[in-house]
């Protein structure tokens, strides 16, 4: 069994009276791809950003790698990178300096960021960018550009909301690509996304939220016989429609 | 330490790639002191002695100096708005929020990074400025005055830099639109204004609106127009312009960097063909704007003569000193000047608020949190320096008479402070959360929200401003208490308290214009 790299123990998040996410558990393993599936307002992106130490949950705990991502949120961080689905970048620097920027904050070697720097931004057509500064770059490069930054100090475990969006097809097939490669070297990742055929493609568990409860949990397959459905889809569907 | 540098460089290159036209403002200002200094050098009088004396010096500095920093402050956030984030990241812009969580950074990294770029872009742009005072300093008093003389001037230009954040605060969700879209404009009016000093043989003109009408309405009693009425007219005709721009919509106030010749003819076209709306506006919204600009610097004129020709100088230290006292009271430094400038500034938000048939809640934001941002750090540090330099000079000083006003000030400035917290709170989790993850999305019910936010800002305005402007003038009251002339102490808490009124009205007429 590989061995846990995050464990979300009965994670609740309550905004006003409303809650946003309720009683949420889960853990994912190295290499394991997790997918957070559900409708507009499910509370996807609360879990994420609690996740990563931006939300404080209301209770319950979030462990990365041992350490309490609210208590110990700098230890927590190291072996995190975040993909939020809105990345907000200085816009004045170009994308050599905010990848230097983040590779300097993350104490990586000056000489493999510079290796590493031009393999991820090959990888995703962000070559000819790499003097653009971050204020001229579309909503899609932008998006590009996040995923290069997450995937820049390796880390245990990758977390990304809608990182699909706004991406063209040839991006989103080598996403794709990518995210099995590293999770087949180990990587664990925990992504959000409405894109549903992507999501049973890659996922090795799927995790299906409503109203910020978990409804049902365990591979594509198996989510898809609890609900009766024989996409992921329709199994959304159902859980919508009650049926 | 290294993580906070990388960051902090990060932060301050971001913001002086924006603001680079600060440099060549500076750099014009630091040659037209210059010339001051070496073509008039044989003059003793006039111009060269004026813009020569510590505080007057000082205080052209402090409002352009004040213009850039806030233009950097403003111009150097990310446009997105404020997030979730609880008021200890009062100091975060998004870029920083952004780093926060995808990278191992603690918060205190961030804050103190926020708090260190925004000092050093506001060093940075203001030190061709300084530079070209100081020189200027240096060879008429010798290096021995210049350590009091940069207490002073970081304070002063501090203090003011916290003002007109205020000022600023007091703008309608479209006014960082104005801001934005016409930021050239604002170093057309700069370069007016520095002209404007030297033509008028004194540095504070363009600082002070106030100042200017009341000299020049002294020059049309005398019958000899000058350019005071020259700058009053300009001063008159700029707000109505940029008022009636907005008014008109977007195409009329188009970025200047990407208007081409044919978008320049189209827009020439259009301003003959609406010289006669533009006329009808003008006319339509004179009396408001009589109101705010005459009234109180008419109120200005009397103190004004009164201080500069009619005190005897043993009261004060020496003529120079009731000049200095004159501008410290009715210009830019006064806080006083705050109460005239809202009423026109609060008027055109309202204006603003209820003719706009759009609005873009983020960047309410923008200004805001940008303004507070950007303040708050400068006013801990206006403190500290206050707070040494009272000890130096003790209770009878200015300082000691700053001191008071920059705690007035930081007291009056709480509710803002409390509003920003709750703006935060309340933008991220009832506005942001519900209107999802679209921050150009603006829906109707954000935009009733940010209407009813912007009219509570109005309201603060309209009735601490005033307030603010009062304390000022009772505090100055104070310190010549203190100095034992009672009777000017006892007519300066009076007039305070006078001015309190006048404003009060004047905000309750506004209120009544505009519906609030």
């Amino acid at each position: 069994m590989p061995s846990k790299v995050i464990e979300v123990t009965s994670l609740s998040k309550k905004f006003s009276d409303k809650y946003a996410v309720r009683n949420l558990s889960f853990e994912v393993h190295e290499g394991e791809i997790y997918c957070l599936v559900g409708p507009n307002g499910a509370g996807k992106t609360t879990t994420l950003r609690t996740i990563v130490g931006l939300l404080t949950p209301t209770s319950g705990r979030v462990r990365v790698m041992g350490h309490d991502v609210h208590r110990e949120r700098e230890k927590a961080m190291r072996y995190v990178t975040f993909v939020p689905d809105n990345p907000v970048l200085y816009g004045e620097l170009t994308v050599r300096e905010i990848v230097l920027l983040f590779a300097s904050l993350r104490d990586i070697d000056r000489a493999v960021v510079e290796d590493r720097m031009f393999e991820l931004l090959e990888l995703f057509d962000l070559r000819e960018y790499v003097n653009v500064r971050i204020k001229n770059l579309s909503r899609g490069t932008l998006q590009k550009l996040a995923i290069v930054l997450s995937f820049l100090p390796d880390p245990k475990l990758v977390v990304m909301d809608e990182p699909f969006m706004a991406l063209d097809v040839k991006t989103q097939k080598t996403l794709r690509e990518e995210i099995r490669k590293r999770a087949r070297r180990g990587t664990a990742f925990i992504i959000s996304s409405h894109v549903l055929p992507w999501v049973e493609e890659i996922a090795d568990r799927v995790c299906v939220i409503h109203k910020g409860e978990k409804v049902v949990e365990g591979t594509p397959m198996e989510v898809k016989e609890k609900l009766g459905a024989s996409t992921l889809e329709d199994a959304l569907l159902n859980v919508l429609t009650g049926s | 330490m290294g993580k906070i540098w990388r960051i902090t460089s990060a932060k301050v290159i971001n913001s002086l790639r924006v603001a680079w036209p600060t440099a060549v403002v500076g750099l014009l200002y630091l040659l037209l002191m210059t010339f001051v200094r070496f073509v008039s050098a044989s003059s003793k009088s006039g111009f060269m002695t004026v813009i020569l004396r510590p505080s007057q010096s000082v205080a052209l500095l402090i409002a352009i100096g004040a213009l850039l920093t806030s233009y950097e402050l403003l111009s150097s956030r990310s446009g997105k708005g404020l997030r979730t984030r609880t008021i200890i990241r009062a100091f975060m812009t998004d870029d920083d929020i952004y780093l926060l969580y995808t990278s191992p950074i603690p918060v205190g990294t961030i804050i103190v990074s926020s708090f260190l770029a925004n000092l050093i872009i506001f060093l940075l742009s203001i030190m061709p400025l300084g530079t070209g005072i100081l020189l200027s300093m240096i060879s008429v008093h010798g290096f021995s005055t210049i350590y009091a003389i940069l207490i002073i001037y970081i304070i002063i230009t501090l203090a003011y830099v916290h003002g007109l954040s205020l000022y600023m605060m007091t703008l309608a969700p479209r006014g960082i639109l104005f801001y934005n879209r016409l930021k050239k404009m604002y170093f057309a009016i700069l370069g007016l204004t520095l002209i404007g000093p030297a033509l008028a043989n004194t540095p504070f003109y363009f600082i002070s609106p106030s100042a200017v009408f009341a000299d020049a309405i002294m020059e049309l009693i005398r019958g000899t127009p000058g350019m005071a009425t020259i700058l009053s007219i300009i001063y008159f005709i700029i707000p109505l312009y940029a008022l009636y721009f907005l008014s008109k919509g977007d195409y009329l106030i188009k970025p200047l960097d990407i208007l081409t010749t044919s978008t320049i003819k189209e827009i020439l076209r259009v301003r003959v063909q609406d010289l006669a709306s533009f006329i009808r506006f003008v006319s339509s919204k004179t009396p408001i704007m009589i109101l705010s600009y005459i009234l109180l610097p008419a109120l200005a004129l009397p103190l004004a003569t009164y201080y500069v020709h009619f005190i005897p100088p043993k009261y004060i230290d020496n003529i120079f000193s009731s000049i200095v006292f004159y501008v410290v009271l009715v210009t830019a430094f006064s806080p006083i000047e705050l109460v005239y400038s809202s009423g026109v500034i609060v008027g055109l938000s309202g204006w603003l608020l209820y003719q706009s048939t759009k609005s873009n809640k983020e960047l309410v934001d923008q200004l805001v949190s940008g303004a507070v941002r950007g303040s708050l750090p400068l006013i801990v540090l206006m403190l500290v320096l206050l707070g040494i330099e009272t000890v130096l000079y003790g209770l009878k000083s200015m300082a000691f008479v700053d001191l008071l006003i920059a705690v007035i000030t930081l007291i009056l400035l709480a509710p803002i402070l409390k509003i920003e917290a709750n703006i935060s709170i309340m933008r991220g989790i009832k506005l942001y959360m519900k209107a999802g993850n679209l921050p150009l999305a603006i829906d109707l019910r954000t935009l009733r929200a940010a209407e009813e936010e912007m009219k509570d800002r109005i309201i603060f305005a309209i009735h601490y401003l005033p307030l603010f402007g009062a304390a000022s003038a009772a505090a100055y009251g104070a310190y010549l208490l203190i100095g034992k002339a009672l009777i000017i102490g006892c007519s300066l808490i009076i007039t305070g308290a006078v001015m309190y009124l006048i404003a009060i009205a004047l905000a309750k007429i506004a209120e009544r214009f505009f519906r609030i």
